[in-house]
């Protein structure tokens, strides 16, 4: 076998500038402006597009579907990948609306521990066993798809007495859905973890150059940890949220947000090769998605060919959209 | 600053094109209703006849129709379905196959609060009531254990010694009440027949290829089965084209669900024993009548009893005496469907 | 310049061959496929104490390679996409598309279309098609395969459903029926002719300069541009041959099940990555060859097989999958070719 030293590839393949503040303003000016052109598109397709109604539809989507890729992005910006939100979604869910059965509040809480603690795990597996994401998170993933089938084969449905704890999520505060404001508050705890903390900061470090990273002392172990265990927080808090919305869990609900999430964080603006992007981007890139989905019905797109128009559509925006300036190749 | 300025040129250019070109269709919301109905997918032969009776309806009485697709992605169906009614400003009847049975409970709090009628089919779960929501025409299923029960007896008949023997199983998705109701059924007749042994049983996911894969490993498992049963024709399918690698074929016979034109050619050339047909659309045509009639106030849910709101209608059993006039009745001609009268095929109550 | 690139490749094993002990640890080590190796003759010998011999019955041997077969043909496209740092997701939308043009085109019951075996290379140049565009997409346009591929995935799978309009189509006395179904000496011939293109592939990744392009674009692409690989030509002709081999997997497929629809292209893009990446080939580029694909797909599906057999319980299945998958990469992967795991 003639495979070449690649100790190299890794170091190279970031010759991007470090700093990640005066090159981010670019790619979301785009992406925004896509998103700005949508929903002109559709509002010229159907005027209900604007309906305070459709709103709050586009609204509760993109947000449960932020609160996914606003976890996932940490991992990205690292540049890793978490394949197994899927399966925390699915067994968080179940686990979710049993334990709400039996411990009503408590719910909320050890479900986020148990998300969190299996983000940390699918990290320690990268930085302790040093087994790349994509394979440990694929292989974690798994295994959780099938413990939420052992929770419970069956969708659950929340009992109807416990609808009161539910409202935490459904309900609203001064008009505003607590949907909305709980990814609100995420997408805040995330924009400001990145930007203001030292450890955010390491994330873009670590993503940028790892090796130089290493070299100036930064703790990649416990930066890398730390990307894993927002994405499980990302997911679990999803899970919740979805579970709420739907008044049940359900043991397959995770699978679509495997790869929605991730084209969400790209579609954004966020390389995949880690160390740019941002909370920003990942919002955006959520709502490019949702205003597709939703817009598309709303103007009566025939269901033949959303798909395809989807798979065009997240092609052409990250055409568009992508910064290339600061990737020396594409992957 | 000058290719950014370009480059957002090129974005309205491209957006521009695609999405007017697709929505070039799309026009003001009509006076008159719309008929909407959410399916699973179009990428299944039998999720397309709900498409095809559904358009044989909307056809018939004028209206314009609508289909979503929920690609089992439950959050999407329940989104599709609210910007449908943002489309038509409520003025829509639904059909809806939901995605999960939990996906219920969300739809009819959504069409419920924005007054929209609608009629659910397959899954919701059991502790769901329709007669709590006022615009919860009905929800309607085939009887899926039954067509558990049926499909397993016809099997068990056809056994070298009919009671008596090997059998394996598959299962469609873990999760799905159609697959659950199905293989309670089978359960139900195995526990009557102490004579015929469920050696084995494995999840092929609906699929074919998963089957055919999962069949054949069973078969280095248990060489000597007697039968196999399977939840639904596509995963029957792949059953039988394993069984014919291993010689097995018309000596081991399989049976299914649903009623695909392939198992009915292969319950004609002996390779199957039976199995369902679920029509698909009569399913589409009655709830999308009983939705509409509820809108236009042809029908008073209020006053509808208990029953009519949540039952189950027969699905059409075949086996290798029928088959060949069901295929004549239903897929070379379609019926005409008497729908002035939503309860004439009604045969159980939902409790 | 492009001396470079040459002097890159095999100092580096030669170097570190010379420090191993014996000479049979020496080939173990060199072939890039030991761990793997190991890794099937544990998971092998596990089921066959399991199953008390059952497993390594010449039946259940046959069962198994026939079932390889297909997903490796997949593998060893896809590994190809892997080493160059790259990531194909577009397997499931190729294969949906594909297999609808064989319904269409091979003598079926839905009209009177028959092309023989010229299904062959239309099937193959369809899928092809959609590599080299996959590939322009990311050289050209300079899009990240993740999203070209994902893309170009859901289009084609659009395009699949609509215009088999969701039916299943049944083929009909297709000739290479007896191919696909049919034994040389025991062996399935689906075996055979995965193992035919595993040896082209392996072949032309070490003899050619093809090859040496290949992982040195996977190695570093940027030094390897500089040093004068043609680095956009080398990438669409991978994503391309990657096209051309899902194409043919998806004309086996529709033929061994007899019949074509949309859906038989679901659910093999994760089992292919799983199997890429359980054979050895990094994810970072780089690393591996059509050896590792294979090998990955043959454990893959000796794993799937064994827990048939054994009966394990459904439910779990994915579980035992999942942590197979984990600890198999983490026994054999080669953490000092790596520099950073990512």
């Amino acid at each position: 076998m003639t495979a070449p030293d690649s100790g190299s590839a890794t170091i190279t393949q970031e010759k991007a500038t470090v700093g990640h503040k005066r090159l981010q303003i670019p790619a979301i000016y785009f992406a925004l402006t896509l998103l700005v052109v949508l929903v002109i598109l559709f509002t010229l397709g159907n005027q209900n597009f604007l309906s305070a109604y459709n709103l709050n539809t586009i609204g509760n989507y993109a947000a449960i579907l932020s609160v996914v890729a606003l976890g996932q992005m940490n991992t990205i910006l690292i540049g890793g990948i978490d394949l197994s939100v899927g399966g925390l979604m699915s067994f968080t869910s179940v686990l979710f609306v049993v334990l709400l059965q039996l411990i009503g509040v408590w719910a909320f809480p050890i479900c986020i521990l148990v998300a969190l603690a299996v983000g940390y795990v699918n990290g320690a597996i990268l930085t302790r066993i040093k087994i790349p994401s994509f394979i440990a998170t694929l292989g974690t993933g798994g295994i959780l798809t099938s413990l939420a089938l052992l929770v419970s084969p069956l969708p659950v449905v929340a009992p109807g007495s416990k609808y009161g704890l539910l409202d935490l999520v459904n309900g609203n505060l001064l008009g505003i859905p607590n949907l909305l404001l709980l990814a609100l508050a995420a997408f805040v705890l995330f924009y400001v973890t990145l930007r203001f903390t030292k450890i955010g900061r390491n994330i873009y470090y670590v993503g940028s150059n790892i090796k130089m990273s290493w070299m100036s002392g930064i703790d990649i172990v416990g930066t890398r940890n730390f990307a894993f265990v927002l994405s499980g927080f990302g997911a679990g808090l999803a899970a919740i949220m979805l579970s709420c919305n739907q008044f049940g869990g359900d043991p397959t609900l995770g699978n679509v947000y495997i790869l929605q999430s991730i084209a969400a964080v790209v579609v954004g603006g966020t390389a995949l090769t880690g160390g740019t992007g941002g909370a920003v981007n990942t919002i955006i890139g959520a709502l490019i998605l949702a205003v597709m989905e939703n817009g598309m019905n709303v103007v009566g797109v025939d269901a033949y060919f959303q798909q395809s128009i989807l798979g065009l559509v997240i092609i052409i925006s990250v055409a568009l959209t992508f910064d290339r300036t600061k990737t020396a190749m594409i992957k | 600053m000058k290719t950014s300025i370009r480059r957002l040129g090129e974005i309205v250019g491209v957006f521009g094109t695609i999405l007017l070109g697709a929505s070039g269709s799309a026009e003001a919301a009509p006076a008159s209703p719309t008929l909407a109905i959410s399916i699973r997918t179009l990428s299944s032969p039998y999720q397309v006849m709900y498409k095809v009776g559904a358009e044989a309806y909307a056809k018939q009485i004028g209206l314009p129709l609508d289909v979503l697709t929920t690609e089992a992605n439950s959050a999407k169906g329940l989104t599709d379905i609210k910007a449908e009614v943002a489309r038509t400003g409520g003025n829509v009847a639904f059909f809806i196959d939901p995605n999960d049975a939990s996906d219920a409970v969300p739809i009819a709090k959504t069409l419920d609060a924005a007054g929209v009628y609608f009629v659910t089919w397959w899954s919701k779960p059991a502790e769901i009531k329709v007669w709590d929501y006022p615009h919860w025409v009905a929800h309607v299923s085939f009887d899926g254990v039954a067509a558990g029960v049926y499909t397993a007896t016809e099997l068990l008949n056809t056994l070298k010694t009919p009671g008596q023997g090997k059998i394996i199983a598959l299962q469609g998705r873990l999760g799905d009440t159609p697959n659950a109701e199905r293989w309670q059924g089978l359960n139900q007749v195995l526990s009557k027949n102490p004579g015929v042994q469920l050696v084995q049983w494995e999840s092929a996911q609906w699929d074919r290829t998963q089957a055919y894969n999962d069949t054949k490993a069973m078969l280095v498992a248990h060489p000597d089965v007697d039968g196999v049963w399977t939840a639904n024709d596509d995963m029957a399918m792949g059953a039988i084209q394993a069984l014919q690698e291993a010689g097995l074929a018309k000596k081991v016979l399989v049976t299914g669900c649903d009623g695909i034109p392939e198992m009915f050619d292969a319950i004609k050339s002996g390779l199957a024993a039976a199995t369902v047909f679920n029509d698909g659309k009569y399913q589409a045509q009655l709830g999308l009548a009983m939705a509409l009639a509820a809108k236009q106030g042809k029908l008073n849910v209020a006053s509808l009893p208990h029953k009519y709101r949540q039952f189950e209608i027969p699905a059409v059993n075949v086996n290798r005496d029928n088959v060949n006039q069901i295929v004549h009745d239903y897929i070379e001609n379609t019926p005409t469907y008497d729908l002035s009268d939503f309860f004439g095929k009604w045969s159980v109550a939902m409790p | 310049m492009p001396n470079t690139v040459t002097s890159m490749l095999p100092h580096r094993s030669t170097s570190w061959l010379s420090t191993s002990a014996t000479k049979g640890r020496k080939w173990f080590q060199r072939s890039g496929i030991s761990g793997q190796l190991l890794a099937l003759i544990i998971v092998m010998g596990i089921f066959t104490i399991g199953t008390r011999g059952k497993y390594l019955s010449l039946v259940n041997l046959q069962v198994i390679l026939s079932l390889a077969a297909i997903p490796a043909i997949i593998a060893i496209g896809l590994h190809q996409v892997v080493v160059l740092g790259a990531i194909d997701l577009s397997v499931e939308g190729v294969v949906a598309f594909c297999v609808v043009i064989v319904g269409f085109l091979a003598h079926n019951k839905f009209n009177a279309n028959d092309v023989g075996l010229w299904i062959i290379p239309i099937t193959a140049g369809v899928g092809g098609g959609a590599g080299v565009i996959n590939g322009l997409l990311n050289t050209k346009l300079k899009i990240p395969s993740f999203i070209s591929t994902l893309g170009m995935s859901w289009v084609l799978w659009g395009l699949a459903v609509f215009v088999s309009k969701g039916q299943t189509i049944p083929l009909l006395n297709n000739p290479l029926r007896a191919v696909v179904n049919g034994y040389v000496l025991g062996i399935p011939n689906l075996a055979i002719i995965a193992f035919l293109i595993f040896a082209i592939i392996q072949l032309v990744q070490d003899r050619t300069r093809f090859g040496r392009y290949l992982y040195a674009i996977g190695g570093d692409e940027v030094l390897s541009a500089q040093a004068g690989v043609k680095v956009h030509q080398t990438k669409i002709f991978v994503f391309g041959i990657a096209g051309v081999l899902y194409g043919l997997a998806a004309l086996f497929l529709a033929v061994k099940l007899d019949s074509a629809q949309a859906i038989t292209g679901n659910n093999l893009l994760f089992p292919a990555v799983t199997a890429v990446a359980v054979g050895g080939v990094a994810l970072t580029g780089g690393i591996g060859g059509a050896k590792n694909a294979a090998l990955g797909a043959l454990i893959v599906t000796a794993l799937n097989d064994g827990l048939i057999l054994l009966d394990v319980n459904p439910y779990a299945q994915q579980a035992v999958n999942g942590a197979v998958l984990v600890v198999a990469v983490a026994l054999t992967i080669d953490r000092k070719k790596l520099g950073f795991i990512k």
